[in-house]
């Protein structure tokens, strides 16, 4: 064998890690746990799943002392989740890398019931490279309250246009939740929530007004 | 006449919780010795031309992520270079990584008069049962700690006497953790849109 060779097998055995060693899952789960978890594990590393997300809710499930068979199947049905969001993903952003977070936002996003369709028209409302955890996470905080998905996807593309930062962003569904529990209805509260965020509303037909006397003036999306 | 005594011996603990609550949300929260440098270095990349800001990508110090396979391809990819290639003398150039990305302060608080004790746990401790102590250093109930965390979205919940989950009753949203049970959610934006 070569001295190359025995340079290239040397540096991959020294640095390749073994999966799961080093996380700090074999030392905090019990065997029966980690047996039930491991192939659910490998396999996710071999499809190229965000593994923490994965380890996490591992380390979840034994700090609240849950059943290991139970761990197993909750990790396995999260390694579905984010496997279907990669792939959503991938399709919505051809040749962009992903991040793990970005994988875990459009899982939370898909369980809201928002498409691969919504999630490229928000791709294409940010910066190119830009990333979506934080916006894919608002969007679906917006349509887990009630917002129609097509007003909420609106919104938070008109916010990446903007160029609204992220902290602003954030506060949109506390926001929205302040209207709501003065009466609005959630697609109202989400305009009066940009309106108070000095975000410009997103251009489209304007929202019904609500009923006499809910409070506020009518809440037109197109900014006067 | 006791009786009112009494009511008013009632009341001064919420009136020294809400007077402590307004002193929380009036309190500065503070940020770590790097966010003053942080800011203005913001402000000096905004008003710098394009050029300039291209050339400091490249010369700048910044965290780079990797997958441990393409790492470990491209580290044998380089001693393999180096060991096809005697004679040939190079000096590597050293990317100094900032270990320090962007964090921001956030302030937990939970409202648990009854509770001896009150922990944070969550993805950002690996769900550690010891987590984050709250502290109540007036004993009024109110118990806040401050955590600095780069910018992300978390799972989290309290832990209550050392048994008792509790969500933030103040997140953003709650979402079902597959157990039976609710985790609390929390958005830390980072800076760009």
């Amino acid at each position: 064998m070569s001295n190359a060779v025995r340079a290239l097998v040397a540096s991959l055995l020294v640095v390749t890690p073994v999966a799961g060693q080093g996380t700090g899952l074999s030392s905090r789960v019990d065997a029966s746990t980690l047996r039930e978890v491991q192939p659910v594990l490998e396999a996710a590393g071999r499809d190229s799943l965000p593994l923490a997300a994965l380890e996490s809710k591992v380390l979840e499930g034994v700090a609240k002392n849950v059943q290991p068979r139970q761990i197993g199947a909750v990790v396995q049905a999260l390694a579905e989740e984010l496997r279907g969001a990669r792939l959503t993903l991938r399709d919505v952003l051809p040749g962009r890398p992903i991040a793990d977070g970005e994988i875990v936002a459009a899982a939370m996003a898909r369980r809201q019931g928002i498409g691969a369709e919504t999630l490229r028209t928000l791709s294409t409302a940010g910066p190119e490279g830009g990333s979506l955890e934080i916006p894919m996470t608002v969007l679906g905080e917006l349509v887990r309250r009630g917002v129609p998905t097509d007003e909420a996807a609106s919104a938070m593309s008109q916010v990446m246009r903007a160029g609204v930062p992220m902290q602003v962003a954030a506060q949109i569904p506390g926001r929205v939740d302040g209207g709501m529990s003065s009466g609005a209805p959630p697609g109202r509260a989400l305009a009066e929530a940009l309106r108070n965020l000095n975000i410009p509303n997103p251009p489209g037909p304007p929202v019904t007004p609500g009923p006499p006397g809910s409070g506020g003036p009518p809440s037109g999306r197109g900014r006067p | 006449m006791n009786t009112g005594m009494r009511e008013d011996e009632m009341e001064r603990p919420e009136e020294a919780r809400v007077r402590e609550l307004l002193g929380l949300l009036k309190e500065d929260v503070r940020a770590p010795a790097s966010f003053r440098v942080e800011v203005m270095e913001a402000v000096e990349r905004a008003a710098v031309s394009p050029w300039k800001r291209v050339a400091d990508w490249w010369l700048e110090p910044r965290p780079v992520r990797i997958r441990p396979a393409v790492g470990a391809l491209a580290l044998a990819a380089s001693l393999a270079l180096l060991v096809l290639l005697p004679g040939e003398q190079s000096v590597a150039p050293t990317a100094a990584v900032d270990s320090a990305p962007a964090q921001v302060v956030t302030r937990f608080v939970l409202i648990a008069p009854e509770a001896a004790s009150v922990h944070l746990t969550g993805d950002f401790v690996s769900w550690s049962r010891e987590g984050i102590a709250l502290e109540d250093p007036r004993g009024t109930g109110i118990w806040t700690t401050d955590v600095t965390l780069p910018p992300g979205v978390y799972q989290y919940t309290f832990v209550v006497n050392g048994t008792q989950w509790v969500p933030d009753p103040r997140a953003v949203s709650q979402v079902d953790d597959g157990f039976g049970q609710t985790n609390s959610v929390l958005i830390v934006p980072g800076g760009e849109a």
